[in-house]
């Protein structure tokens, strides 16, 4: 009978716990479309990066990182590249020849990451094919072709079938020229990545530079789903204690932070917004007591223990942040669903999100734990807001209370 | 053994200093099947009595037996505890609870004894057709007039079988109708289940039908007397 006597108390002032319970609603709504908002655009900058430049992980001679000198390569990748591909949870495994070089036109000059790349794999663990905007993808049978970006083709004032020339140190320490023709132009949402990378086929680097057969750069392995990467590097790690096993995590550092960053701020921002609704809880609650003072005198007169008082409130804080939390979440859910699926275009501010990696159409992103976890944010909040009334109306003395004129 | 067996009880408030005894050395007892009223002019101790009586205020010196026990020196708990199972009280404004219909009301002392749900539908039904009010039980006190919300007071304050009733200005809000209905289905009960009721009222109607009469002025009683 608590239960339904705490129910029905709720609803004894119809409209005021109508106005809190939407105000919570709503403030659940804000709270966990911010969350949504911003894991959204950090999972996206993650895939994006994942997919288009870092993959799961990769695998470097220990002494390669420090300034990407072609002398330190894999060796025996043939092995290791079938190795890697047998693992589970690995959906490609390519190999790379990366150098840096300077990309030049009658027009201009830039610095860049050469990548060459094995053209039948690396769509296995690239999307570069994808992010294509004018002609076509490498391909082995075409005499000397290069992939740049829209930036880079730009600034070289260059455009398809254009020739560029790239001058890269060779693992013997010489610098070697090689002539090119674009026969692809891409663009990421990655302005970074776009100014500073070209890509070109594995044999026609190998052949400029003199690398050697069955051995490479880097390899970089996809692993699906993205949080199976860890353990799986974990395992080669094991495996190869030669090689340098680097993750995504590890790569790019900055990105492991915006992730965490993200994911934290949104449960701060969600908390502080339930804070915030807290107070306008307790306030209620605290009217409530003072309301209904003589009732409640009239209740511990009657017998019922100050505990079972407690609890009453207690049931009624907790409906009504239920009623508020239910109808946020049920919101959230159709909002989010229906977002999720068309995105926010922030196109106003697409250079500025390129500029740090960023798409500017953004998919709000939660997961059914997320739902449980504010569900139970919203419990502890009116559990916590309930206290202070609850104490109020717990220091109250019944042959005082039912003289009072409340 | 009284059922209420008051000693030399004293109540004394600090009022700027100076000490104010709102119940000044009274002794009395209330012996089973008495229906008893307490009066006396406003501000004369009579409800601070009653709350003494009751459990539910602390008396400064002085003993209070219920059936022999002394509720005197019990703890908050311990009070609580004695209030749901020996004692009924009926108050001056129906303090019925509004959210609950008049038979979860009477339903609700039960349950918070710990009785079951079989036997608490038996006996509401039963009490709920004592008081006479048995066709509104599914009806909240908002929508009875003031007398059928005090019937069914009453029948909650006997729903815990107390040993007494104790009664505070039962009908201080009714009219002359229903002040009649209400004292002539009291008198009833106590004439035929024995059941005690201590009344504290300034309502003459109250005291003409009470058998005893405790007559209380600044805190002392200054007669007691048996009526009729």
């Amino acid at each position: 009978m608590l239960w339904h006597m705490a129910w029905r108390n709720v609803w004894r002032n119809r409209v005021r716990s109508l106005v809190i319970a939407t105000a919570i609603a709503f403030g659940l709504v804000g709270g966990v479309f911010s969350y949504a908002f911003m894991m959204g655009l950090v999972n996206q900058a993650v895939r994006n990066a994942v997919r288009t430049e870092l993959g799961s992980f990769q695998v470097h001679n220990p002494e390669y990182p420090a300034d990407r000198d072609l002398r330190f390569m894999v060796d025996d990748t043939a092995a290791l590249l079938t190795e890697l591909r047998g693992l589970p949870g690995v959906v490609g495994a390519s190999a790379r020849i990366v150098g840096t070089a300077m990309l030049s036109s009658a027009e201009g000059t830039a610095a860049v990451r050469i990548a060459g790349v094995d053209a039948a794999r690396d769509g296995d663990i690239s999307n570069l094919a994808e992010e294509l905007i004018e002609g076509q993808y490498l391909n082995p049978d075409e005499r000397i072709p290069i992939l740049i970006s829209r930036e880079m083709a730009d600034d070289l004032e260059v455009k398809l079938k254009s020739r560029v020339v790239a001058s890269v140190v060779s693992p013997s320490g010489e610098i070697v020229y090689g002539a090119f023709r674009v026969v692809g132009i891409f663009k990421t949402v990655d302005s970074l990545f776009d100014k500073s990378s070209v890509f070109v086929t594995r044999e026609d680097l190998a052949e400029l530079t003199g690398f050697a057969d069955n051995t490479a750069s880097e390899i970089i392995v996809r692993v699906e789903p993205r949080d199976a990467g860890d353990a799986v590097a974990a395992r080669v790690v094991a495996a190869h204690p030669e090689l340098l096993i680097r993750t995504w995590r590890d790569l790019s550092p900055q990105l492991q932070l915006a992730a965490d960053f993200g994911s934290i701020f949104g449960l701060v921002f969600l908390a502080i917004i339930l804070t915030a609704l807290g107070f306008g809880i307790v306030n209620t609650m605290l009217m409530v007591v003072m309301e209904r003072t003589r009732e409640i005198g009239m209740l511990m007169a009657l017998g019922m223990a100050r505990a079972r008082v407690f609890w009453m409130l207690l049931y009624e804080t907790a409906f009504l942040s239920m009623v508020g939390g239910v109808a946020g979440l049920a919101l959230s859910f159709v909002l989010l669903g229906y977002l999720g699926r068309t995105g926010i275009n922030m196109q106003a501010w697409a250079e500025g999100f390129s500029a740090i990696g960023y798409d500017s159409m953004i998919y709000p992103e939660t997961t059914v734990a997320f739902y449980f976890q504010v569900a139970g944010m919203v419990l502890v909040t009116a559990f916590l807001a309930s206290i202070y009334p609850a104490r109020r109306a717990l220091k109250l003395l019944p042959a005082e209370a039912i003289r009072s004129d409340t | 053994m009284p059922v209420i067996d008051a000693r030399d009880v004293y109540k004394t408030y600090e009022g700027k200093g100076i000490p104010v005894h709102a119940v000044n050395g009274i002794s009395f007892a209330v012996e089973k099947g008495e229906f008893t009223a307490v009066i006396g002019p406003s501000g004369c101790g009579k409800t601070t009595l009653l709350n003494m009586v009751g459990g539910l205020d602390s008396i400064t010196s002085g003993q209070i037996l219920i059936g022999g026990t002394h509720i005197d020196s019990m703890s908050e708990r311990e009070l609580t505890d004695f209030r749901l199972h020996r004692i009924g009280f009926v108050f001056q404004a129906y303090n019925l609870i509004p959210v609950l219909t008049a038979r979860e009301n009477v339903e609700f002392i039960m349950e918070l004894q710990g009785v079951s749900a079989a036997e608490r539908a038996e006996r509401s039904h039963q009490l709920l057709t004592d008081v006479g009010i048995a066709e509104k039980a599914d009806i909240r006190p908002s929508q009875m007039s003031g007398g059928q919300q005090q019937r069914v007071a009453v029948a909650r304050a006997l729903a815990s079988q107390p040993e007494f009733v104790l009664a505070d200005e039962p009908t201080a809000n009714l009219d002359s109708h229903s002040t009649a209905d209400l004292l002539d289905m009291m008198l009833e009960m106590n004439q035929t289940s024995g059941v005690t009721f201590v009344f504290a009222t300034h309502d003459q109607r109250v005291i003409d039908r009470a058998r005893r009469v405790i007559a209380l002025d600044d805190g002392k009683i200054v007669s007691d007397t048996a009526n009729g």
